[in-house]
């Protein structure tokens, strides 16, 4: 991403060019049309979400400091908005009893590959909201725990420690799936 | 890197839908026309209650138009009060304080 660009257009917006907002738009619409869907795993939903984030980010432009990255700023901005619409709103998925159902009933081996995969990535829907969080930025991120912290305003070591639980939990929960070796059920 | 590393760093990539960067816009040109929003008055709201804790401590000890009782009661409260110990005033103290940080913070919380 263009930082010069990024920064030379907060400035504008911030003296009064709202037009110039939509340089920040265009470049970054994708990014975060993208970390809404991993908040929300539903299209039209990640759209919109994306939507207020800008408008938080917009509302919000006069209080960036240039203490961090433009980006850097903005994906906290932007998270801080998913992470309160998806606590808003309860999976539609039942996650942990469907998928141990499923794994139970040994038809995860018969699984697509891509339905297997999608299972996963709705059972990080199922965890509790700080783990959930943690997953969904940490990837997001490409595995770097420094800028996953940053966006989600917490210690690197507190992101580590949620991070190892989320592994756990999920992996109890998908053992069947991942693992398709006959295991004890979860307690 | 194992198979839910594999799994969860292998998101599909969604595309906005069209016309997004149209509508966000359309969204924030409104939103740019619409006068800024009125902050709420911390400062007229601490004030009053500076006021109010002065006008009852000027009422209750000083007012030449207290009934006598009042007088008397406000003498028993102020002797009562040389009895707390500078304990007491600073759990009290912070009390209020961490009431006053909660609601801020509420009120921030409730606004983003």
């Amino acid at each position: 991403m263009d930082t010069d660009q990024d920064l030379s257009a907060v400035r504008a917006v911030v003296a009064g060019d709202v037009s110039a907002f939509e340089g920040i738009v265009k470049r970054w619409e994708g990014p975060l049309v993208n970390l809404a869907y991993r908040f929300c795993r539903d299209r039209a939903q990640a759209a919109d979400m994306a939507q207020d984030a800008f408008l938080k980010v917009f509302r919000a432009l006069p209080s960036f400091r240039e203490e961090s990255t433009f980006s850097t700023w903005m994906i906290s901005v932007a998270t801080n908005v998913f992470r309160s619409h998806a606590r808003r709103v309860v999976p539609e998925i039942s996650g942990l009893d469907a998928v141990t159902d499923v794994a139970d009933a040994r038809e995860a081996q018969v699984l697509q590959r891509s339905t297997r995969e999608e299972v996963v990535r709705r059972t990080v829907q199922t965890l509790p909201a700080k783990y959930r969080e943690a997953v969904v930025l940490f990837y997001f991120h490409e595995m770097n725990v420094a800028r996953a912290s940053e966006s989600l305003g917490v210690a690197q070591g507190t992101l580590k420690a949620r991070l190892h639980r989320a592994r756990g939990l999920l992996e109890r929960r998908l053992r069947s799936l991942l693992d398709p070796r006959p295991e004890p059920k979860e307690a | 890197m194992d198979e839910l590393d594999r799994i969860l760093s292998e998101e599909q990539v969604i595309a906005p839908p069209p016309g997004f960067s149209r509508r966000v816009m359309a969204a924030v040109l409104e939103e740019g026309s619409m006068p800024a929003p009125i902050p709420f008055p911390w400062h007229y709201v601490y004030a009053a209650l500076a006021a109010m804790a002065v006008a009852t401590l000027v009422c209750t000890f000083f007012s030449p138009l207290v009934p006598a009782w009042t007088l008397t009661r406000s003498l028993e409260l102020a002797a009562a009060g040389d009895r707390i110990g500078p304990g007491v005033v600073a759990w009290a103290s912070s009390g209020v304080f961490a009431l006053i940080a909660l609601a801020r913070y509420s009120l921030r919380a409730v606004e983003s």
